[in-house]
């Protein structure tokens, strides 16, 4: 440091009354300073001993009440406890805050007389006219210093070159052009898939999208533990068809943002996820529920009710158009699609009420004709998906259109009408942020005219698409995870393919099934379950690659095949359902048959697994419940008053069940 | 002594309390007990008529701050102008905008197309370096936070040694280089990131870098200034233009007498002596070496860029998008055991591996590029340093460095020509180093 140039005021000189005011004042706001850093520092400790994020005392307490779930008095002390950590970890953060503002006026007042005492003190500057006079002497230890630094930061950077000689995204990188290529090509590579991560579900599960099954998901039927796929093993992915053309681009007078995006290339990945798989399972999201396997996440649901007398129904409203779709139900709000040969709307209403909260048409085709379909088919057959953000909803013409909670159309897709015998009637499924749909059409595979495509669920953009082998088909595909990959198993005739739902690239395949497919997958006891009339009922590990259909069937069965109504599996036993009302009940592990049971009544509806309890809607809305179970024994029936075709909902102790005219909600308050 | 005993200790407090200040979340109660968790709201953003009015603010203190310091030469005004933006700009916006973070947002708005860059962002990083161009660094004078807050507190500042001076002085050069290179990337804002001070500003951060912050301030004491001087990159583009002022300081409203006082009284080693006469020999041997390093430059920056390009793998793991591959990478070779917190969100968000690979190697490529150009910079900065200290510059007064200038008035009150003009001593403290 350069020498001072100025003189202070010597020790025998006299201090003026401003720099004694001041020095004094500065000694106080220091002592003042020092206490208030001393508290805070105290109070700072004690918050972070006390650790209000686990509190040692209602951690042990918690143990304690795990064991014992109803007692009273343990909660009470853990409510107490909890609001009193929560008032001492506020009383802290206010205390903090006071504190330093304290501080902070504190070392202003300090810094003030400091400055008043140092000009006190001030004495007249003393000139160095010969100073500065060795500037060449300073400029040549300048460019040493200089030199000296720049050679520091020459070892630095040798020394980042050395550590960076293990240059792993030399080697990543080469897989991610390779991947890129397959993209430029359109064909969509296979992923080798993410390894098997902490908490992921074990194999054998049904996935739910995409967190699926975590270690809090519901007690879905699992079988037994499945081999990890060969890596590398896999078939040759499909051809990749390019996306399906965008019928139309609404009419002239039609407001609606016209929404058809232009297709991003096939083998894009599906992006994120909107929901935790929490709230998937605690919600209806689909066809069948979470999973689509006609399970309930809850075990409790009502027995009795009588809709005629409207007796345990807790509201009943009016559906505008008619459809054979299924409610889903996502939070408060309950969506279902209806339709007519001329309209297409979507319906939103309040799950505890069931007011109507919105009602939105989906805008015709400019050049739209006649559409013919089966009765049992009508122009709204397939079942709206919901992720807690958007609803999406399909029709008969192949119409695709994606609403916000708000009832804001978001999208609309064309996919163009499909060549579909009875009218297409697969429902959509969700993976990730991607909807999935089962486009069968054509009335033989070598039409080639059937896809599989996975949608953006935020845009509308196709994510991928292939090319199915398939003619028409009315299944719809479910989402499984098992072999350590999550699958889409798709049915028709006569495959059951399995598709990676990131990419579309098929993972197996096997040779099972025959006719006009209408029963959708199922999965249970570590096995697809796939059937069909004039097929069987086949049951396929899913950890094979190619064609499994020599190597990967477990076992068939041709006892009473259903043509409609999709299998039920409990993991240890299959419920199946033929239209006339005959249920089977088999072994999942050999598909043997347990017993058979016929209600002698018509049945479109698939069962649902409510506890143990198998709830079976016939046609004319009488609701048959029995017991999942080795015996057939029936634990009642409850009549709707009204003819019903669609699979109802269950979530939160509640029925939602779609009749002809009218959308009902079972249950109570 | 006592007294910087006592600075110690309240400065020294600074972290311990914004540690106790750390704000934590509490989870939310595990029982329902009939009690209604409050409807999350979220605060709608800030009305745009406050961006104007930041702006006008600036614009206003720069305007008042280039009166001050070349029409009325008051160090008090100037002073009270000072504590205005430290309140204003540091304690009652939390210290942002801020100018000198801005830089990473100008460059990534160039880098990534998708990014409009805010209003208030372009104005805050244009507007110092306009009245730079025209008056000089008036914004460390008196509108920046940062600055202003070190001026407060700088009691007894020293002049630091010039050798020390100029090799500090081009950390500033390279912190710009590396922050360019990592917004341009889309990697960190590291000048915001690494702010020493906004936590103090906002009474609330990262016990690291409120230490950082209060070590700086310790040291401001006793060295003016520490963080314009040897760390902001701002500095370095205010440096650029401030020399182009056609207003700028003067130390002495006339003839300078030579005693040396302005120098001493400058905090910053802002001002140059004049030049002594020199040998014939001298000045060859000053030409000789000024030619030697005028060849080296180009080849001194060709190989600092190669030993920046070969170094690019380990920067680029500095961006969490390369990272997470790397580590996704390892995992699926089976190179590492378990998962990481991230690693396992991103295998949840059902992203194939690919994917990231991909996004991983682009960014890789950026870096490539930019690793290479940050390390031929760190060549040429230290090259041209060398260069600028081999160059001969006639003076025969003492004269403020207009690029090293803060513009902060001391010299004036030093200087006893200057005295002259005003009115008698009463009305104004001497300033400078004690």
């Amino acid at each position: 440091m350069s020498r001072d140039s100025q003189r202070e005021v010597g020790p025998g000189e006299p201090e003026s009354a401003w720099y004694q005011a001041a020095r004094r004042t500065a000694a106080v706001a220091a002592v003042f300073c020092i206490i208030v850093f001393v508290l805070l520092m105290a109070n700072g400790a004690a918050s972070r001993m006390a650790d209000p994020l686990h509190p040692a005392r209602i951690q042990a307490l918690l143990i304690e009440l795990n064991k014992n779930s109803t007692d009273e008095r343990l909660k009470q002390e853990i409510r107490r406890l909890d609001a009193q950590v929560r008032r001492d970890y506020f009383r802290s953060q206010a205390f903090a805050t006071q504190g330093l503002y304290l501080l902070l006026a504190g070392v202003a007042v300090y810094l003030l007389a400091l400055e008043i005492v140092k000009h006190s003190r001030k004495g007249l500057p003393i000139p160095r006219p010969d100073a500065g006079r060795d500037a060449w002497l300073a400029a040549a230890m300048s460019r040493r210093a200089v030199i000296a630094l720049g050679l520091v930061l020459g070892g630095v950077l040798a020394t980042l070159v050395v550590l960076s000689r293990h240059d792993t995204a030399a080697e990543y990188a080469k897989a991610a052009r390779k991947w890129g290529s397959g993209l430029a090509a359109g064909v969509p590579s296979l992923s080798t898939g993410p390894a098997p991560a902490p908490g992921q579900p074990p194999p054998g599960s049904v996935a739910l999208p995409p967190l699926a099954l975590g270690p809090t998901a519901p007690a879905t039927p699992s079988g037994g533990t499945l081999s990890p796929p060969e890596m590398g093993a896999a078939p040759a992915p499909p051809a990749a068809v390019p996306a399906l053309p965008a019928v139309g681009a609404g009419s002239a007078g039609n407001a609606v943002p016209e929404v058809n995006p232009d297709a991003v290339p096939p083998g894009t990945p599906v992006p994120i996820m909107v929901a935790h798989p929490k709230e998937w399972e605690q919600n209806w999201p689909g066809f069948r529920g979470p999973g689509g396997v006609g399970i309930a996440a809850t075990s409790d649901a009502p027995t009795r009710w009588d809709g005629a007398q409207g007796e345990g129904i807790l509201w009943q409203a009016s559906v505008p158009l008619p459809g054979w779709n299924s409610p889903v139900v996502w939070g408060d709000r309950v969506f279902l699609s209806g339709a007519d040969q001329h309209r297409r709307e979507v319906y939103c209403f309040d799950a505890h009420r069931g007011t109507l909260l919105w009602r939105k048409t989906v805008p015709s085709p400019p050049d739209m004709g006649e559409i013919n379909v089966a009765d049992d088919t009508g122009y709204a057959p397939s079942t709206m998906v919901a992720d807690g953000r958007r609803a999406c909803a399909m029709f008969v013409n192949g119409d695709v259109a994606c609403f916000d909670f708000a009832g804001k159309l978001l999208w609309l897709r064309r996919l163009g009408v499909p060549d579909n015998s009875y009218g297409h009637a697969s429902s959509l499924a969700m993976y990730g942020n991607g909807v999935i749909i089962q486009f069968d059409q054509g009335s033989s595979a070598e039409d080639g005219k059937s896809a599989l495509l996975a949608l953006d669920a935020a845009t509308g953009k196709t994510v991928w698409q292939v090319k199915r082998p398939v003619p028409n088909s009315w299944s719809t595909p479910i989402i499984i995870r098992a072999g350590n990959r999550e699958q889409i198993i798709t049915c028709a005739n006569p495959w059951v393919i399995a598709y990676d739902p990131r990419s579309g690239s098929e993972l197996w395949r096997a040779e099972c099934l025959g006719g006009e497919v209408a029963p959708s997958p199922t999965f249970g006891s570590g096995y697809v379950l796939a059937c069909n009339l004039g097929a069987s009922l086949t049951a396929i590990r899913p950890d094979g690659t190619g064609d499994v259909t020599r190597t990967a069937v477990a076992w068939s069965s041709s006892e009473n095949l259903p043509d409609i109504v999709s299998p039920l599996c409990n993991g240890e036993l299959i419920f199946l359902t033929t239209s006339e009302g005959m249920v089977t009940c088999l072994e999942a592990r050999m598909g043997k048959k347990v017993w058979e049971h016929s209600f002698e009544t018509p049945v479109r509806a698939s069962p649902t697994l409510v506890g143990n309890r198998v709830y079976l809607m016939d046609t004319k809305g009488t609701m048959h419940i029995f017991e999942a179970g080795r015996a057939f024994k029936e634990m009642g029936t409850a009549a709707l008053g009204e003819e019903a075709h669609a699979s109802p909902a269950f979530v939160h102790g509640r029925i939602y069940i779609r009749g002809r005219q009218h959308l009902y909600c079972v249950g109570s308050r | 002594m006592r007294r910087a005993l006592f600075q110690l200790t309240v400065l020294l407090s600074a972290p311990v309390t914004a540690w106790a200040q750390e704000q934590e979340k509490q989870p939310p109660p595990e029982f329902s007990a009939g009690y209604q968790p409050p409807t999350i709201t979220i605060p709608g953003p800030r009305a745009e008529l406050f961006s104007y009015l930041d702006i006008a603010i600036l614009f206003g203190v720069l305007c008042l701050a280039s009166y001050l310091v070349l029409k009325k030469r008051s160090r008090s005004d100037l002073r009270v102008l000072v504590v205005f933006s430290l309140l204003y700009f540091g304690f009652y916006r939390y210290g942002c905008v801020c100018a000198v973070g801005s830089i990473q947002n100008v460059t990534f708005a160039i880098s990534n197309h998708n990014y409009a860059l805010p209003l208030v962002v372009g104005a805050f990083f244009l507007l110092p370096l306009l009245f730079a161009l025209f008056f000089g660094r008036v914004f460390c004078a008196a509108a920046c936070p940062l600055g202003a807050i070190q001026d407060v507190v700088a009691q007894r500042p020293r002049r630091v040694p010039l050798w020390l001076e100029h090799s500090l002085g081009l950390i500033p050069y390279l912190y710009l280089g590396a922050a360019i290179l990592f917004a341009a990337t889309g990697s960190a804002f590291l000048i915001c990131e690494y702010d020493p001070f906004i936590s103090l500003f906002r009474l609330g951060g990262k016990v690291e870098i409120v230490t950082f912050g209060a070590v700086l301030l310790l040291l401001g004491i006793v060295v003016g200034r520490p963080y314009c001087r040897f760390l902001c990159p701002y500095g370095v583009l205010l440096r650029w233009l401030a020399p182009f002022a056609r207003w700028r300081v003067t130390i002495t409203p006339a003839e300078c007498v030579q005693c040396h006082l302005c120098a001493d009284a400058c905090p910053f080693g802002a001002i140059n002596p004049p030049t002594p006469a020199e040998s014939r020999s001298r000045r060859s041997e000053e030409r000789k070496r000024l030619a030697v390093l005028i060849l080296l430059l180009p080849l001194l920056a060709l190989g600092t860029g190669w030993l920046g390009y070969r170094s690019s793998p380990l920067l680029a793991r500095m961006n969490p998008t390369v990272s997470l591959a790397e580590r996704v990478w390892l995992e699926e070779r089976g190179r590492v055991s378990g998962t990481t917190e991230t690693s396992a969100a991103f295998r949840n968000l059902g992203q194939p591996n690919e994917w990231l690979y991909q996004q991983a190697a682009g960014i890789r490529k950026q870096f490539d590029t930019g690793a290479w150009l940050l390390g031929a910079w760190v060549g040429l900065v230290i090259g041209w340093k060398l260069i600028a200290l081999s160059l001969r510059r006639q003076r025969t007064d003492y004269e403020a460095d207009p690029a090293a200038c803060l513009a902060c008035a001391r010299c004036y009150q030093s200087c006893p020509v200057e005295h002259l003009r005003l009115p008698p001593l009463a009305g104004e403290f001497y300033e400078g180093p004690a």
